[in-house]
């Protein structure tokens, strides 16, 4: 399995994101953001970090830049994408993803580890997965998940949320939710469910002596969904 | 601080473009274009170009 991990000016994730696939078996190309054309790649990833120096508003610049024409073109022809956390941001603000990830709640910059509950296993992401619940880790200031009615309730006919925030037995309220995401939302599909932003870094969770493992549950899986 | 007759406050970015264009209109189609694509978010903003000159 080919995957392709971008970089940004102001990338911070992207090795950890490259570290994490080879982990788990992907051949990973690092492409830089200036680029015109991706490597043959069966995973295309935009990973965390603070691209432009988040100026503008998050992943606003980032989604302009010129390899994001290839990405587009790649998404829009079926191609797996997935942006975490500026990554999300990102493909928010390229219009790949509905919505856009607002200042938390609180206005502090929330760093911790955090409990999500998959809510759509019917894709190449999620299917599978022997788990319900993952443990996993945010690190961001803009991920307060917001959108408009119509587009909640567009989110919701198709089955579009990928993850709510919960505890660790899969309650999903108010008091578990870090950002003030409407519903509880840490990430999303669009309509086909190839391309999927998610606030939470499993990329952080692949080493049992520095953090959890559900990170390797969710990239294993994924490697083995989509060979 | 005493000023109560205010009922909102709204804070907003502010953009001064210049332009090599020098059709009126089309510069402000142009930036129109521009908001549209980059400078304003549509789920969140709206945008006003408020003078051409």
């Amino acid at each position: 399995m080919n995957s392709s991990v971008i970089t940004f000016p102001g990338s911070n994730c992207d090795r950890d994101m490259d570290i994490a696939l080879k982990k788990f078996g992907f051949k990973n190309k690092m492409v830089w953001h200036d680029d015109l054309e991706l490597p043959k790649s069966d995973l295309v990833v935009l990973p965390g970090g603070f691209s432009y120096g988040d100026y503008l508003r998050c992943g606003s610049m980032a989604s302009k830049s010129r390899i994001m024409k290839s990405v587009l073109n790649f998404a829009k022809g079926g191609g797996k994408v997935m942006g975490i956390c500026n990554g999300f941001q990102i493909l928010v603000e390229a219009g790949l993803l509905p919505g856009v990830l607002l200042r938390n709640k609180y206005l502090e910059f929330i760093c911790k580890n955090i409990f999500v509950k998959v809510n759509n296993k019917n894709n190449s992401y999620f299917k599978d997965l022997k788990k319900n619940i993952l443990e996993l880790h945010i690190a961001h200031n803009e991920g307060n998940y917001f959108c408009s009615k119509e587009q909640i309730k567009e989110i919701d006919d198709n089955n579009q949320v990928a993850l709510f925030y919960s505890d660790e037995s899969g309650n999903i309220n108010e008091e578990n939710n870090p950002n003030g995401s409407i519903k509880n939302i840490a990430g999303i599909f669009n309509k086909e469910k190839n391309v999927l932003g998610m606030m939470p870094h499993p990329e952080r969770m692949i080493d049992p002596a520095l953090s959890g493992e559900d990170g390797s549950i969710f990239f294993e899986n994924l490697i083995n969904n989509l060979k | 601080m005493g000023f109560e007759s205010i009922n909102e406050v709204r804070q907003g970015k502010y953009f001064e473009i210049d332009t090599k264009e020098n059709d009126k209109k089309k510069a402000e189609e142009k930036v129109e274009e521009m908001c549209k694509k980059l400078l304003a978010n549509l789920v969140i903003e709206n945008y006003n170009i408020i003078e051409s000159r």
